[in-house]
């Protein structure tokens, strides 16, 4: 019984709540653990692999377009595949008298049909997305004699400067290029007088492409852009706040940043990369009730003080600066040279920083600064998901690179502010990518 | 939200979980620091020390138990390491003969939260924090001594004071009501 006016004590001091000042909280945000280093280091890890990535296939992509190695198994457009080159008769017999070439029966039927045909008997010939695969063997006998008169047009075209074919051999070679033997125009051959033959031969011909719509390739870009936000009260209090907001802030001109890499198989292309946006905003205040001191000093004495009262116009910049993930899955198609697509996708805000002066809700200035682990009051440090839409057009300029301009817009679905801020604001991007396409493969 | 999630959520660096968790605790531990520490702005500092050790650690927690109780004995720790910085005097009253007291259940019910604080309050440090331990926060004996780095005999002896003086001041708040012994 004697426990019992303690018990009573007890019930009653123990679920006792008092209230908490707010300058406790921002303190204790202040002093928060960062977020586990487990995460960051993935987070490197995963970023430097991509680095990684591109620049091996950067590499790759400069080694392979070096015209000395061109030897072998070249088979970009433009370019036609010669094997067994150093075994060439024709090369032979140009190792010994360049300047002397005939082409005996034997040599002109086979070099043809078995030799120098034979080096590109086994395309894939991609015009209008499908391929053939033919055999000139088969046709030898019936071919022979038009492939002697072609065979000597062929090798004079290439290694005589100013020859040019008479009609009817360009007819009979007409034939062979639509039989999908023949590139449609032969480039001279280059000879190395040291003793190596390098052959380069530029032709106008057909994409031999082997890997039936798959490839890899890797985007930069940067453009402009224009970032209005959408600002709404969560409370019917908060409406005059939100009024004052609109009418301080403006948009500004923008910019917007990234890389990224992209998978294309058929006309369905994946794409992923990292993106920086900046964006731009000017806040103008007028306070009424500014004034200023003019203190004269004469000998280090103060002799007059004057405050002059007045009115004070500022304008301030404000920036938000962004890294994202933007993954899309778009849609791609030809017409000639022009490449189209539409790339609809979502991306993931992964850090954000905040720098300038906005109304706080006593319709003062405020700063927003939230660089740094602890975040700002009003704007988060990660804003979350966004959907875009992005719609490109693009020219090749070159077999592996192309140059592209992509319209596009971006609406962030989550908000920018913290939660507790009485105010939602969100945010719809416009802007315009200029950038450059480089093939890997 | 589940504790166990919100703790997860806060490990990953959520802020807004972290403020979740700390709204939800945090005006129960300002009475805590309340009732341990001298002065408003010392329970301040408390609160705001022991949060911060609560988000440090928070992965020490383990999941099967109390949230609540766990942040609990981290503020009162707190309040009690803030108490040994101020040099908090604990009177041994080995030799003392000290006799039990009670008050009727009623006087203490009739008191209301306000009320019954300011008593605690108006009491010594040093009776007061054994008090706390032992009677609101449940610690044994053997705990307290532990934890205050007393004997056990002085913890006894604190408690008995203690509770002799917090049923005085109730009776002198109500003097209808009378004491047993």
């Amino acid at each position: 019984m004697t426990n019992n006016w303690m018990d009573i004590v007890r019930k009653k001091l123990y679920f006792q709540e008092k209230k908490v000042p707010d300058h406790i909280w921002i303190t204790v945000q202040k002093n928060l653990p960062q977020k586990r280093k487990r995460n960051k280091f993935y987070f490197s890890i995963f970023y430097s692999g991509i680095v990684l990535i591109g620049t091996f296939s950067l590499l790759w992509f400069i080694q392979n377009v070096n015209p000395s190695n061109l030897d072998n198994s070249y088979t970009q457009k433009g370019n036609v595949k010669i094997t067994n080159r150093g075994n060439h008769p024709i090369l032979k017999q140009l190792q010994s008298s360049p300047d002397d070439v005939r082409l005996s029966n034997e040599l002109q039927s086979s070099s043809i049909n078995s030799n120098l045909v034979n080096g590109i008997k086994n395309v894939t010939f991609n015009d209008k997305r499908y391929k053939k695969e033919k055999n000139i063997s088969q046709n030898n006998n019936a071919n022979q004699n038009k492939n002697l008169k072609i065979a000597n047009s062929i090798k004079r075209e290439i290694f005589e400067p100013n020859f040019e074919a008479p009609n009817n051999i360009q007819i009979l070679k007409a034939e062979l290029f639509n039989m999908n033997f023949l590139p449609q125009k032969l480039g001279k051959i280059i000879i190395d007088s040291k003793e190596k033959f390098m052959i380069g031969i530029h032709t106008e011909c057909y994409n031999f492409n082997k890997n039936q719509g798959r490839g890899f390739a890797i985007e930069l870009y940067a453009g402009p852009g224009y970032n209005p936000y959408l600002l709404t009260a969560k409370t019917t209090e908060s409406q005059d706040y939100r009024k004052s907001r609109i009418n301080s802030e403006s948009s500004m001109v923008s910019g917007i940043i990234g890389i990224r890499g992209i998978y294309t198989f058929s006309k369905i292309a994946l794409r992923a990369g990292l993106e920086y946006q900046h964006i731009h905003e000017k806040f103008k205040y007028r306070n009424t009730n500014d004034y200023k001191v003019i203190e004269v000093y004469t000998d280090s004495q103060l002799v007059r003080k004057d405050t002059i009262y007045g009115a004070r116009y500022l304008s301030i910049n404000n920036y938000h600066r962004m890294l994202h993930i933007p993954i899309s899955l778009a849609y791609e198609f030809n017409k000639g040279n022009i490449g189209y697509s539409i790339q609809p996708g979502v991306g993931l805000n992964i850090w954000s920083s905040h720098k300038g002066i906005i109304f706080d809700n006593l319709l003062r200035p405020k700063s927003v600064h939230s660089a740094g682990a602890s975040g700002g009051e009003v704007f988060k440090t990660k804003v979350g998901i966004f959907a875009f839409m992005n719609f490109q057009v693009s020219k090749r300029i070159s077999p592996n690179i192309k140059m592209f301009v992509e319209p596009g817009i971006m609406y962030f679905i989550s908000t920018f502010n913290n939660i507790d801020y009485i105010l939602n604001q969100k945010y719809i991007s416009y802007h315009v990518k200029l950038g450059l396409n480089y093939t890997i493969r | 939200m589940d504790n166990k999630l919100l703790a997860s959520k806060c490990l990953k660096g959520d802020q807004k979980a972290c403020k979740e968790l700390y709204d939800s605790y945090a005006p129960s531990m300002m009475a805590v620091c309340q009732r341990y520490c001298k002065s408003q702005e010392q329970a301040e500092d408390c609160l705001q020390d022991g949060f911060i050790k609560v988000f440090v650690h928070l992965e020490s927690w383990n999941a099967s138990g109390d949230l609540g109780a766990w942040i609990r004995r981290i503020i009162v720790n707190t309040c009690l390491s803030s108490l040994k910085n101020a040099k908090a005097q604990w009177v041994n009253f080995e030799d003392e003969v000290v006799m039990a007291v009670s008050v009727e259940c009623d006087a203490v019910s009739r008191l209301g939260f306000q009320e019954l604080e300011e008593l605690l309050l108006k009491m010594p440090i040093g009776y007061r924090t054994v008090f706390n331990l032992h009677v609101i926060e449940g610690y044994g004996y053997d705990e307290i001594a532990t934890m205050l780095q007393i004997t056990e005999s002085t913890c006894r002896s604190q408690m008995h004071k203690a509770k002799n003086c917090l049923a005085k001041k109730i009776t002198e708040l109500q003097p209808e009501v009378k004491y047993a012994v």
